[in-house]
């Protein structure tokens, strides 16, 4: 019947178990031309390793532990390697302290790095504990130049490279921009917004009607105009509200957003701003780059990466912007002057966008969903 | 880039040199270290690794005392002692169930399911290979496939274990009355302690889902004496008092559990309904450094804990709203739909409670906590 134990506690085991493995950390900080680290192991895992617990009593105590800090560091050095391209660090342990993390007690060990050459880039590889415990992981923080990369290494991936902080700022920078692509690319409610706003870039209000632009030249400037005008008003808010100066609760964002859409929508329909309507590009843009920054703060930022990512991800959003208008508008200058631009674009697409837009606006003020857009 | 700002923001304390010698920085679980049985087989197995019979024994005494203790370590230990074999495509069916036990922890369920169709193969008269898959089939929803491998159950053991398992399954697939009738049957067959616990506990909770409070308490109490003290039982007993504002029991029932994530959360809600607000912030304060290692290590496993965490004892409806969201992209049993209704209750964003309300709908379920939040 012990085989019936031992599967009953398997199926219990189900919900998730309440702890986290093991795991150790390491901070590597570039200062000046060298570098140092703080790498805090868990006295459990020791034990497991070396051995620290000598009277056998259950419990380690500061005495043992102390007793034990070389046989501690000879195991902890003997399980990483790093190098650089000048070749090997010497890594020594110059002092044993004590930390605590949410799970138990750790022994903080303060390292140098001793790294011939020039300092460029570290080539870290880790196997600590891997053998006695494959769900054991190192979490890797490493700080150089003001940016700070994290990396968690297992048995599958015990090696890492690290840059300096520029190439961190530019990978930060290049992963912000993806992002601020797609997400302009999925924010259904910004595009319609534009091109909402774009469709009577292609012509001009006269005598009470929508007519075809005569020239090329006032069409692309309106185009120009409110794209940047847009531009540079979401890029405003987004900053000031990434960087929390100002700050506008989600709910009404989205609705003004959804507003946004609404107005630009029945100003197609009625004019009011005709040749002006960049204004209405720059007054909105301000809510929308409220709106984004609320995508920003879900992702993450890094602190020490801050501007690198913001400014990513606002050039991202810029360059999504920047391919829609570039299929838009030539699209849209080709067949200016035809009737089914006027009435059916135009005009239906208005009107639908209306009825979109106040859908929205029921939808994010009561919190029900309709659309699902 | 998410680690990073995580870490930045979990700062911890800077280390220390503790003042004296006999400070005591960390208390060891006995059974590991003590030198007892657990240590020798160790030791044997250290002179012997490829001996399969004794990996297979400890990796084994390893699972139990990861459950037991609601510590994953011991997890890493039992794939430490399988290592010889643990790569391998086709290892033999004794490796292969364990370590499909252990994938199932990790909530790798292909790569179980995987194994355990492997082993069934050449052994269809595996019992626990058939219970194993059982549950796992049942926790991924798909109730059809957890049904029938409790019926071939019926082929290898007892009835009553495999009525056990169909009961099971049943209870949280919209059977309710069904279950508890099969499972009440099955218990006067039942002998062993862990099984009678096992079937208990899933009576308390139909019981309690449907709303029977009295008899819920009861058969919470018979659970608790009818086998060792397990983290599973507590964690579901401790939410029903809760409910039920008892708050003092739940601080009692959980005075020595604090290790475990889950039932610390508990103690935490309870210490603050409870009035004890010094006490609940100590425990708030212990959760929130938990919870941000575990993410630090990219761990997703707390989603539904992390949810309540937010939202009773953070007040951060949205926070909580989300982690539920993922936590239901991940799993699907009625407690992920019960978290995810209260978030969006709270967060009066009912348009994200509708895929749970399909769920419902889809397969029936009953359960007078949901019908009320559901109402609101």
């Amino acid at each position: 019947m012990g085989r019936w134990v031992f599967l009953l506690l398997t199926l219990l085991a189900l919900p998730a178990h309440a702890h986290k493995p093991s795991d150790s950390y390491l901070g590597i900080t570039s200062d000046g031309g060298a570098y140092r680290a703080q790498w805090d192991i868990a006295l459990r895992d020791l034990e497991l390793a070396v051995g620290l617990d000598m009277n056998r009593d259950g419990e380690i105590t500061w005495a043992e532990l102390r007793q034990r800090q070389v046989a501690v560091a000879a195991y902890a050095l003997g399980h990483l390697r790093i190098e650089t391209a000048a070749g090997a660090c010497a890594p020594e342990v110059t002092d044993t302290l004590v930390e605590h993390h949410s799970d138990g007690a750790y022994a903080a060990l303060i390292l140098i790095l001793n790294c011939p050459g020039a300092v460029q880039g570290l080539n870290v590889q880790y196997s600590l504990l891997f053998d006695l415990d494959p769900t054991h992981r190192g979490l890797l923080r490493y700080t150089a130049d003001g940016a700070t990369s994290t990396h968690v290494l297992g048995p599958g991936n015990p090696g890492v490279s690290l840059e300096p902080g520029e190439a961190n700022l530019w990978r930060a920078f290049a992963d912000y921009l993806i992002e601020g692509v797609w997400h302009i690319w999925i924010g259904f409610d910004h595009i319609l917004f534009l091109i909402t706003l774009l469709l009577p870039a292609v012509l001009v209000y006269r005598s009470g009607r929508w007519q075809p632009a005569d020239r090329f030249r006032p069409a692309i400037i309106d185009v120009l105009k409110i794209v940047t005008a847009f531009t540079v008003a979401h890029s405003v808010t987004l900053t000031l509200a990434v960087l929390e100066v100002v700050s506008l609760p989600a709910r009404f964002v989205e609705t003004a957003i959804a507003f946004s859409v609404l107005v630009t929508a029945l100003n197609n329909l009625y004019p009011v701003f005709a040749g002006s309507r960049w204004l209405l590009a720059f007054g909105f843009g301000l809510i929308h780059g409220f709106g984004f920054a609320n995508v920003l703060v879900d992702l993450g930022l890094a602190r020490g990466a801050l501007a690198a990512s913001l400014f990513g991800f606002n050039l991202g959003v810029e360059l999504g912007q920047a391919a829609i208008v570039a299929v838009f508008f030539p699209l849209a200058y080709l067949i200016r002057g035809s009737a089914f631009y006027r009435r059916a674009i135009l005009g239906a697409g208005s009107v639908a966008a209306v009825g979109i837009a106040a859908v929205w606006m029921f939808e994010r003020l009561a919190g029900y969903e309709i659309l699902g857009l | 880039m998410l680690a990073a700002a995580l870490w930045s923001a979990a700062a911890p304390a800077e280390p220390f040199t503790p003042k004296r010698d006999d400070v005591v920085l960390e208390t060891l679980p006995r059974t590991l270290f003590g030198g007892g049985p657990l240590a020798e087989q160790r030791a044997r197995l250290a002179d012997d690794p490829d001996n399969l019979a004794l990996a297979s024994e400890l990796a084994r005494e390893y699972i139990t005392l990861g459950r037991s203790q609601s510590d994953p370590r011991y997890f890493g230990y039992a794939q430490a002692a399988l290592d010889p074999w643990w790569d391998q495509p086709d290892p033999p069916a004794e490796v292969r169930l364990l370590r499909a036990t252990l994938l199932q922890n990790r909530h790798h369920f292909e790569a179980a399911l995987k194994d355990l169709d492997a082993v069934l193969e050449s052994e269809p008269r595996n019992a626990q290979a058939w219970l194993t898959r059982a549950v796992i089939h049942q926790v991924t929803g798909d109730y059809r496939a957890a049904i029938a491998d409790c019926l071939a159950l019926t082929q290898y053991t007892g009835g009553a274990i495999a009525d056990v398992c169909i009961g099971n399954t049943l209870a949280v697939s919209g059977h309710a009355g069904r279950a508890y009738d099969l499972l009440r049957s099955a218990l006067s067959r039942l002998r062993h302690a862990g099984m009678r616990q096992w079937a208990l506990t899933t009576m308390a909770q139909i019981t309690m889902r449907l709303g029977e409070n009295q008899r819920a308490e009861q058969h919470f109490q018979q659970a608790l004496e009818a086998g060792p003290r397990d983290p599973y039982l507590l964690r579901v007993y401790a939410d029903f008092l809760l409910d039920r504002d008892r708050p003092n029991e739940v601080l009692e029932l959980l005075a020595d559990e604090t290790r475990d994530d889950a039932l610390l959360l508990r103690a935490a809600i309870a210490a603050r309904d409870a009035g004890r607000y010094g006490l609940a912030e100590r425990y708030t304060m212990l959760l929130e450094a938990r919870f941000r290692e575990a993410r630090l290590r990219g761990d997703l496993l707390h989603l539904r804990d992390a949810a309540l965490f937010e939202l009773e004892l953070k007040s951060d409806a949205e926070q909580a709203l989300e982690l539920t969201r993922r936590n239901w992209r991940l799993q699907k049993d009625p407690e992920d739909a019960r978290m995810l209704l209260r978030a969006a209750v709270a967060a009066n964003d009912m348009m994200a409670a509708k895929p749970v309300i399909e769920w419902i709908k889809r397969y029936d379920i009953e359960d007078v906590t949901m019908q009320t939040l559901l109402e609101e």
